[in-house]
């Protein structure tokens, strides 16, 4: 009986996958895709940060052109601009620490409800040994936009972050 | 011959009942896991489940959702970190303190004239010691190149374009579209519903079957390389940012030129994993570099650069400072100082 519900299940999956895709964001409303994005008071990296933004955060949007997105900076009247490729339409799903699901161990859920993620990583590293450091050093070197941009044009630049 | 059990009439009754939520479910427009919840507990007051058991349906319904949708940034950028550390399994880091900061400064920089400027964690750069030409791109934005690419670069320009090509394959998404993106979320399902279907955690399980598609992934990356079309749309990307970042668009070309072709070098490297560089410079003639013209490239809502900064005025550097002699000479005498680490 469980195996004729768990077909069951499976099949009403596939149709509902097939009937969810494509379902978007209310018109304006936009989610922050990138672990920090930033608001700056005019389309330009050089510009006055007004706010920062993190994962999964909402923001309305009032117009886009050329890459960016004119916003409204949450919480204020104030209006700024982002990237565009910061921004997604799409439901982002929900973390590991978010689906409270009783009964069962975090990974588990952090699995489902999150797919790959730093859990999944952590017991990657383990069963294979892979070594991350390098990984880790190379990201180290994260440049403010305004100051990476700066180097290009021979305005500043040098020594360590 | 199988025989499929006989129904007896509850379960069939809760098998209705529940095809009978999931189409009121549907119609009310709700989400995939809020509907699959719904099921889960129907299922569990229609006695068809224990308890364990619909908790877990809950939780691969959200992992069903996830499947139904593309893979988030969050995961591209730990596929990412996965591919990277493979590599680096293969290759030795070149470690010069200097030169990665350098280097990052660049494509950093680069990065910002892309089409994909904000990626979840940001691109990061760094040498790998081998003298095989090479450049890799994981998909969340772990950029390496070799010293022996390094040597054949002739100035700034050069690098720039090395790394913007690079760069190019992050933002157009050429590494999870390389293995069918969709097959990792469908892991993340598989495993749910396996779940689902037993009482233990399968973490270990799960990782091991992830595992498999990074070296699927890394394999393409290091060894294959990506499809003709993927390197030729990586080339035409990479022309707009070096132009958007105050950098000659030609210099892609020059560098092309100084790569070795099939049969150069032995034991893979750039000539297995990326097309002949005659067929690459050929691609390049035939649709050549027109700068955009301002303001035909969508609608505007802020004032329109000067005319001097017209190379960078509707990119995200606009309001950089731009002293043409003077950029030339600070990016000449720091290549010439980074060369010495080559």
């Amino acid at each position: 009986m469980k195996r004729i519900f768990f077909s069951v299940f499976a099949l009403a999956t596939l149709l509902a996958g097939a009937l969810a895709f494509g379902q978007g964001q209310a018109p304006g409303a936009m989610t922050v895709q990138v672990g920090k994005a930033q608001i700056w008071q005019a389309p330009s990296v050089v510009a006055p940060v007004l706010a920062s933004l993190a994962y999964k955060d909402r923001v309305l949007v009032l117009g886009s052109g050329e890459g960016w997105a004119k916003v409204q900076v949450p919480g204020s009247t104030k209006v700024g601009y982002m990237f565009m490729s910061a921004l997604t339409q799409r439901p982002l799903s929900s973390s590991a620490a978010e689906a409270a699901v009783p009964g069962i161990t975090a990974s588990e859920i952090a699995l489902a409800g999150k797919g790959f993620n730093d859990s999944v990583e952590e017991s990657f590293r383990k069963s294979t040994h892979i070594d991350y450091a390098f990984v880790d050093a190379m990201e180290a070197y994260a440049f403010p936009p305004d100051e990476a941009a700066g180097f290009l044009s021979g305005a500043c630049g040098g020594g360590r972050p | 011959m199988q025989r499929f059990p006989a129904f007896r009439a509850p379960h069939l009754f809760a098998i209705l009942a529940i095809l009978a939520g999931l189409c009121l479910c549907l119609s009310s427009c709700l989400t995939i896991d809020e509907s699959m919840g719904s099921l889960a507990s129907q299922a569990l007051s229609a006695g068809v489940l224990d308890q364990y058991q619909a908790t877990m349906l809950r939780v691969a319904a959200q992992a069903a959702a996830d499947a139904a949708r593309q893979i988030t940034p969050e995961e591209e950028y730990y596929v990412g970190r996965a591919v990277a550390a493979s590599i680096f399994a293969v290759y030795k880091s070149y470690d010069r303190p200097e030169l990665a900061d350098y280097l990052n400064r660049l494509g950093q920089g680069l990065a910002l004239s892309s089409s994909r400027p904000a990626i979840y964690a940001g691109y990061h750069f760094a040498v790998l010691d081998s003298p095989e030409v090479n450049a890799f791109a994981s998909p969340g934005g772990h950029i390496l190149v070799t010293r022996g690419l390094l040597a054949r670069v002739g100035g700034e320009d050069e690098l720039a374009a090395a790394l913007a090509h690079e760069i190019a394959h992050v933002a157009l998404g050429h590494g999870l579209a390389s293995v069918q993106g969709m097959r990792i979320a469908q892991i993340a399902s598989d495993y749910a519903i396996e779940a689902g279907k037993s009482s233990g955690g399968e973490l270990e399980a799960f990782s091991s079957a992830f595992g498999s598609a990074i070296a699927e992934l890394a394999k393409i990356i290091l060894f294959s390389g990506y499809s003709q079309n993927f390197e030729l749309q990586a080339d035409q990307e990479a022309r707009a940012i070096l132009y958007r970042s105050g950098y000659d668009p030609n210099a892609l070309a020059r560098l092309i030129a100084k790569l070795p072709a099939r049969g150069e070098e032995s034991g893979g490297g750039f000539a297995a994993t990326h097309p002949a560089p005659l067929s690459r410079l050929e691609a390049l003639r035939a649709a050549p570099f027109e700068p955009p013209a301002l303001g035909t490239r969508g609608k505007r809502f802020w004032p329109a650069p000067r005319a001097a900064e017209s190379a960078v005025g509707a990119s995200a550097l606009a309001g950089a400072e731009r002293d043409p002699v003077r950029t030339f000479y600070v990016r000449a005498e720091r290549f010439a100082a980074m060369r010495a680490l080559f």
